[in-house]
């Protein structure tokens, strides 16, 4: 494990260098606006000639936003661990207690136009990448008003620029290259964000990726998590070589201090220009997660519960980074305590939003199943009695957008198709042009939207159990006749072509 | 692996075809040349629409469907991967997710099942699981079933498989004009598919209409095809089983029996409504596919006839006629026997009809 770094603080108004345990009262330097400080002990390189930044600037703004996010992370963990504990959470929740300050930190310079796909243990990067906390406590309830609709849970939260939690381990990884091929491909200066646990770090396809993505240089930033433990095996005991930052051989890498989210906050600065100049680099952020690794994990049978007492009392990065914002004098004692109550009752007031609110409707079982659905009806548990319903419009991805006039109606040949499908085809897709450059994250609005789906229904209330109830009996009676006369001219074959004479001789064996 | 000896198998496949047409006055194209300029005018039409896998650059395609597109379109829009299938199928699910259409090629399907997992879990699901937020709107294509001589790991025919979950859309297309049409819609369409080609008909020209040609040109995915109308019994299948089923009406017409052909063309959606209308004409149905019979196309189809009204218009039981339920076996003749044969459809044809065989041949008369 790392020891825990001494940091040597500099004041740029006395340009005195002090330790970080120095104790200054407050009073005497009053709140600065800004303070600089050296950063020490946190930075390992591999195959990098220059490292990032070891003196860094830190504002009064910065430090107080990126302790508060710290801390609702913390404590909306917490929230959530206390609600799976009275079973209103179900199934997976991996908790990100212990290690708020690598996606605080790297958040925190990361551009609105960069992208961030991680694992399952993906509810701070949701929040940080601009999801509600009510949203996602409502996620993790199942409830109507969570960010997808109660349909994802824990693992599978999404917002723009934001590829979701993956909950298969590793699997995240060439999609997260994939999304950085697509900055790449739209030459639009922002690069990709993959996370990935000590774990995943040996799945093969982290390496295919690693392969692919220097080849073809791409503006991705692979960050392994380092919590030392993939589920309940520790570090030492999965990997052949646990220096994950240089396992990426030929991509330079960078151990970072994940503890501290301004080693973070500099690392990640310096992966962001590497990556946009000279492509793929790998992060190694050391850090620690207090709980198991999912709650069904009590996280003590494979490690000491001293082990993790120390790891609190010596290297937690709410702790250090309070001391080190008051030794900055940039705040003082008292304002970190009044802005520490004042999260806290945020958080659990944003979060206890989400008890209230109403279960998910059962008609939302059959919703967006496909972005244009072209079967009849889903089966049910016993038979087609389901309508697909579209709640949803297409979708966050950017695309460079195609001129309107190169993009052509679809004609439909088959004579049997319904007049309206072209038309269909054609106004969606411009439709999803249009959604595609605005906000993609509105989904209550989208919802209320009228697709256009012939499938859709336009209000999500009216689609619910009376409308099943009527196509289950449709569907058990026998089909009306006039029905049943349409059909084979349905299935007429296409413009009645020169009917299909011989079929190909078969192959002279 | 095998991808070198695969290779070959397709050129001699492509020796033994390509003649077979020319005969023929109306308009040829080969499958070849349907996906290959499918491809074309797709990649000129939406600048988002890109395409990688193995070889299909430089190499022009394993099987040349690629072939002269990276000259046309450069290295950007034309991607050569590593021979490392999930990764660059994570890859390409990536970049559909973050709003381009890509096509991803695998050299065969065979080799899918190394990247099922982005193929399901990430592409699949992650519509429905977003709750609409993030669609993929991404095209998996290659050779699937039976090649020659390429034996058990290289000879799989993946459309039950594929079929089986939500979220996918599987095609299967048979001629060149399924191939051009439903390729084209599929790289259109914002959901992804999982496109079935079958190596053995690469290399074949099929007549095809003037229109199958147009820019424009796009088959419907989710409706099948009737390819030969009769009234006595229908066949549905898809892919090379087609061609199968369509020499066994050849057959079955000297015997005065008028099958109806079906070609599927999409296997989810399946087009019952198609289906059940011939069944409703006829009475009788085989199916008949070139995949493994447990749980396979025809089982499904079985189960929704029974689901159906249309399991009381039936005169006879429904049968299957489907691969050998065996691991494909390399030698030639056991190679042979392992996939339906046009006498085996014949055969279950006529035990189908039982009875009935003899009034339609008195009636011939």
């Amino acid at each position: 494990m790392m020891k825990s770094s001494p940091l040597r603080l500099l004041t740029r108004c006395s340009g005195v260098h002090l330790p970080l345990d120095a104790k200054i009262p407050s009073r005497i330097f009053g709140r600065h606006k800004c303070s600089c400080l050296t950063l020490e002990n946190t930075f390992k390189c591999y195959d990098l000639e220059t490292g990032p930044t070891m003196d860094v600037e830190l504002s009064r703004e910065d430090a107080l936003a990126m302790y508060t996010k710290m801390l609702e992370v913390r404590r909306m963990e917490t929230v959530a661990g206390n609600l799976y504990k009275q079973r209103q959470i179900r199934g997976f929740c991996h908790l990100y207690t212990g290690q708020e300050a690598v996606a605080v930190g790297m958040k925190q310079c990361l551009r609105q136009c960069d992208s961030v796909i991680t694992a399952y243990r993906c509810h701070a990067w949701t929040y940080l990448m601009g999801v509600s906390m009510h949203e996602i406590m409502a996620e993790l309830l199942g409830v109507r008003t969570g960010c997808s609709r109660g349909k994802g849970g824990s693992m599978h939260m999404y917002t723009e620029n934001f590829y979701g939690g993956n909950g298969i381990v590793g699997a995240q990884v060439p999609v997260g290259t994939g999304v950085a091929l697509a900055h790449s491909y739209r030459n639009d200066n922002a690069v990709c964000v993959v996370l990935y646990g000590d774990g995943a770090a040996n799945q093969g396809q982290v390496f295919e990726s690693f392969n692919m993505a220097k080849l073809w240089c791409l503006p991705c930033i692979f960050v392994c998590e380092n919590n030392h433990y993939g589920m309940g095996t520790h570090e030492k005991r999965a990997s052949a070589m646990t220096e994950f930052y240089m396992r990426g051989q030929y991509i330079p890498g960078l151990w970072v201090d994940g503890n501290q989210v301004l080693a973070v906050r500099s690392a990640t600065q310096f992966a962001l220009d590497y990556a946009l100049n000279q492509g793929p680099i790998v992060l190694e952020m050391s850090t620690y997660r207090y709980v198991g690794h999912s709650m069904s994990d009590p996280g003590t049978s494979y490690r000491s519960r001293k082990e993790v007492q120390a790891v609190r009392e010596q290297r937690d990065p709410i702790i250090s980074f309070r001391s080190q914002i008051i030794a900055l004098c940039l705040a003082d004692e008292e304002e970190l305590k009044i802005l520490e109550d004042k999260t806290k009752k945020q958080v659990d007031k944003e979060c206890n939003k989400a008890s209230a609110d109403k279960e998910v409707d059962l008609h939302e079982l059959h919703t967006d199943i496909y972005a244009k659905n072209v079967d009849g009806k889903i089966r049910g548990v016993s038979g087609f009695n389901l309508e697909h319903i579209k709640l949803a419009e297409v979708c966050f991805g950017k695309p460079k957008k195609t001129p309107a006039s190169e993009i052509k109606e679809e004609p439909v040949v088959e004579k049997d198709a319904k007049k309206g499908k072209a038309e269909e085809g054609k106004a969606k897709e411009g439709k999803a042009e249009e959604g595609k450059a605005k906000e993609g994250k509105a989904k209550e609005g989208k919802a209320k939207k009228d697709s256009k789906d012939p499938n859709a229904v336009k209000d999500p209330k009216a689609a619910k159990e009376p409308k099943a109830v009527k196509d289950a009996g449709d569907n058990k009676g026998k089909p009306p006749a006039s029905k049943a006369a349409k059909q084979p001219k349905a299935a007429a074959p296409p413009a009645q072509k020169p009917p299909t004479k011989a079929p190909p001789s078969p192959p002279k064996k | 692996m095998l991808r070198s000896r695969l290779i070959q198998a397709a050129s001699s496949a492509q020796r033994a075809f390509s003649t077979s047409q020319k005969a023929l006055a109306a308009k040829q194209m080969t499958v070849r040349d349907a996906l290959n300029s499918a491809l074309d005018d797709e990649l000129a039409r939406d600048d988002r629409v890109f395409i990688l896998g193995e070889e299909v650059a430089q190499y022009d395609g394993a099987y040349k469907i690629s072939r002269g597109l990276w000259k046309k379109y450069g290295d950007k829009r034309v991607i050569d991967t590593p021979i490392t299938e999930m990764g660059f199928a994570g890859i390409a699910v990536g970049a559909a997710m973050a709003g381009l259409r890509p096509v991803c090629e695998f050299m065969t399907w065979n080799f899918s099942m190394q990247a099922i997992d982005h193929i399901i879990n990430s592409a699949a699901k992650t519509f429905y699981m977003s709750a609409g937020a993030v669609n993929v709107p991404i095209v998996f294509r290659g050779p699937n079933g039976a090649a020659s001589g390429v034996a058990a790991q290289h000879s799989q025919c993946f459309a039950a498989w594929y079929a089986h979950c939500p979220g996918l859309k599987v095609i299967s297309p048979y001629d060149s004009e399924d191939a051009r049409g439903l390729l084209k819609a599929a790289i259109r369409d914002p959901d992804p598919v999982v496109f079935l080609e079958n190596e053995l008909v690469y290399g074949t020209a099929f007549p095809v209409a003037d229109n199958v040609a147009d820019k424009d040109f796009v088959v419907p995915i989710g409706k099948a095809k009737i390819m030969r109308p009769g009234k006595d019994i229908t066949l549905v299948a898809h892919s090379k089983a087609v061609e199968t089923s369509l020499l066994a009406a050849a057959e079955l017409a000297k015997k005065g029996i008028e099958a109806e052909v079906i070609n599927l063309r999409s296997i989810r959606p399946l087009d019952t409504a198609t289906i059940f209308a011939s069944v409703r004409k006829t009475h009788h149905l085989v199916t008949v596919e070139n995949g493994w019979p447990q749980h396979g196309v025809g089982a499904e189809i079985c189960a929704r006839i029974m689901e159906d009204q249309t399991f009381f218009e039936l005169d006879a039981p429904v049968w299957r006629c489907a691969g050998v339920d065996v691991p494909m076996p390399y030698a030639k003749t056991l190679e042979a026997h392992a996939l339906p044969r046009v006498q085996d459809v014949v055969d279950a044809t006529l035990k189908v009809l039982g009875g009935k065989v003899g009034k339609a041949v008195a009636a011939a008369k």
